[in-house]
């Protein structure tokens, strides 16, 4: 199905972490392989009916090339210039494939936020074509906008966690802003919380929790509808080192059961460690995009 | 549903009372805009039925010089009852001392001293009425200039059926409710603007609730709602307290004098209360729509 990470082949394959640190996922969490499996099967199907919900629309755009895979994010030439000139995206012209992991690195105003702003639809591209699960965001109509939000989980550097609610309110909210019925909400909600490893903090407020659970708050919400793409701008860029690792092994169990992440970031070690595909910007232009690459150009390294 | 409904409106309660001065300052000029208009209407209502009441009331008066002789009164009598038209059964002669009486009742006892410091100024008069209410001009043109008869003065005619008079009385009342509806167009634009910098503050107090609304892909109404109750709940309290006020102010300063001037039967009516009410929280949700829907547009593009 998928070319390069197929999900047997993840599955398989040691986790490249060497070092996960003294904060582990909460071994509650942790399932048998067989359990982890079925789960993953089960997702991948609910996900791909969300997909195909999503690309009820297909794109009459010319593509110049050929797609490699089933793509979760392509963007064919596009460029963002914000008023006053301010280049953000410089004529950008990439795929992302369903399942798969990039980091996308690059110094501060090298128009990282800007890619992940466009995906969101937050702003629109000047010119140039951006897709999403095959849905072509130029003319999605502005009342389709929650509805690709809700297929996009996101986790920012600030967490974003609503300081007067609690750990429960905060995931349980992005199902009442979606409207789901309480019911599923008051068994989806602690399953979510239960698998970040925070089942004891769950009446907790954000203030009361370190960082790192904060942020693992805000990946439960950002999961909690188990969307096909997760985007994170700096997820670990306020976290001490330890604690960014058992954040990221937590995307990357989340990413080994199937869901697309895309991580804007500035840790360089953990780029280094984890050899996914990098996508470097630099004033706006992809610089570079390797398969398995390391955070800086290997001979400069 | 419903507990969506509740999530709404305890949202919109919370954050008015977050920022608390500004709403206050919000509610009191809708409260004084509905004041003004509750004025308005029941004055309008007021003078729109007294006019038709007027217009209504055919009689005819033809007012009798003090030094007219029995003859000549029986001769103006006579002629009233030949011409043709007139009802038969409405003819009916009032003394000078049944008028007074009649003011008197209609004025209550101070006229009293009224009338013993200039002894009885009201002519004795036949009342009586046309049969088709269009026809009343010419009847009266039949009694007109007859002897015994008070000759006409600048601007009363005699006989007198109060031509022009629901005329005038509309004009004045034109002219009053034109000042009161230029007042409260003022004061309306001036509660949607307050309204609307009290919703700019609340979403500015809540923009990071609204950012992560967005962020979990609520959708626009769902985000716009609690804003927009906010908004109405402004407004209906602003009419509500108007509607209190008016109905104190109703009966400390003029109940009294209203009933004693018309406990006459078939006195002209203002609106009801009750309807007048429901007219003011309606324009009170109005405006309130209006403010927060306005700042809205400008404030939280989703
Ligand atoms: N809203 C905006 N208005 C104008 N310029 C902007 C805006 N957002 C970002 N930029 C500019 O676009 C460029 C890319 O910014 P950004 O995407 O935030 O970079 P990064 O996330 O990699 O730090 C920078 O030069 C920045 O100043
Ligand atoms: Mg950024």
């Amino acid at each position: 199905m998928l070319k390069r990470d197929s999900p047997s082949e993840a599955l398989r394959r040691p986790e490249r972490l060497e070092d996960p640190g003294p904060v582990q996922i909460a071994d509650t969490a942790l399932r048998s392989e067989d359990e982890l499996e079925r789960e993953a099967e089960e997702r991948r199907r609910r996900r791909a009916e969300a997909l195909a919900a999503m690309a009820g629309e297909t794109s009459e755009f010319q593509r110049p090339f050929a797609p490699r895979a089933e793509a979760m994010i392509l963007l064919e030439n596009v460029t963002k210039v914000y008023p006053g000139d301010v280049v953000g995206l410089r004529d950008v012209t990439l795929q992302i494939d369903k399942g798969e992991w990039v980091f996308l690195v690059g110094p501060s105003g090298s128009g990282k936020s800007t890619f992940i702003k466009l995906l969101l639809k937050e702003i629109d591209a000047t010119s140039g074509n951006v897709q999403v699960g095959g849905r072509s965001l130029r003319t999605l109509k502005r009342s389709q906008v929650p509805k690709l939000r809700r297929n996009i989980g996101c986790v920012f550097q600030d967490f974003k966690l609503l300081p007067t609610r609690t750990v429960y309110e905060n995931v349980a909210y992005a199902l009442e802003v979606q409207g789901q019925r309480q019911e599923v909400i008051k068994r989806k909600v602690p399953e979510i919380i239960g698998l970040v490893g925070l089942a004891d903090k769950i009446d907790k407020l954000p203030h009361e929790l370190s960082g790192g659970q904060q942020q693992r708050v805000s990946i439960a919400r950002a999961f909690v509808n188990h969307p096909p793409l997760l985007i994170c701008d700096e997820p670990t860029g306020n976290l001490d080192p330890e604690t960014s690792i058992g954040i990221m092994q937590l995307l990357y169990r989340i990413n080994r059961a199937g869901t697309t992440v895309l991580m804007a970031t500035h840790d360089r070690e953990m780029v280094d460690k984890m050899r996914r595909r990098v996508i470097a910007l630099e004033e706006g232009r992809v610089a570079r995009d390797d398969r398995r690459g390391g955070y800086v150009e290997e001979d400069e390294a | 549903m419903e507990t969506r409904w509740k999530f709404f409106v305890l949202e919109a309660l919370k954050s008015l009372r977050g920022n608390f001065a500004t709403t206050v300052a919000a509610v009191v000029t809708v409260l004084v805009v509905m004041f003004i208009a509750g004025i308005g209407i029941a004055l309008g209502s007021y003078v729109y039925n007294y006019s038709n009441k007027v217009r209504d009331d055919v009689t005819i008066r033809a007012y009798l010089k003090d030094s007219a002789t029995d003859k000549q009164i029986a001769e103006i009598q006579r002629t009233i009852t030949e011409t043709p038209g007139v009802q038969p059964d409405s003819l009916q002669f009032i003394s000078k001392d049944d008028a007074i009486l009649r003011l008197q009742e209609q004025l209550g006892k101070d006229s009293e001293l009224l009338q013993l410091t200039l002894g009885n100024p009201l002519p004795a008069s036949f009342e009586f009425k046309a049969v088709d209410p269009d026809q009343t001009a010419t009847v009266a043109k039949a009694v007109a200039g007859l002897p015994g008869l008070d000759p006409p003065r600048a601007g009363l005619p005699n006989p007198d059926y109060g031509a022009g008079k629901a005329d005038r009385v509309l004009k004045t009342a034109g002219t009053i409710t034109l000042v009161l509806l230029g007042m409260g167009v003022v004061l309306a634009i001036a509660a949607v603007l307050l309204i609307g910098n009290t919703i700019r503050l609340s979403i500015f107090a809540r923009r990071r609730e609204v950012e992560v609304q967005k962020l979990v892909g609520a959708t626009n109404w769902f985000v716009r709602l609690p804003f927009m109750i906010e908004g109405m709940i402004c407004g209906v309290a602003g009419a509500i307290g108007a509607a209190v006020l008016l109905a104190v102010s109703y009966q400390t300063l003029l109940a009294d004098r209203v009933e004693s001037a018309m406990s006459g039967s078939g006195s002209p009516n203002a609106i009801a209360f009750p309807l007048l009410v429901v007219l003011l929280i309606l324009a009170g949700l109005g405006i309130g729509a209006l403010g927060s829907g306005l700042t809205m547009r400008r404030f939280l593009q989703v």
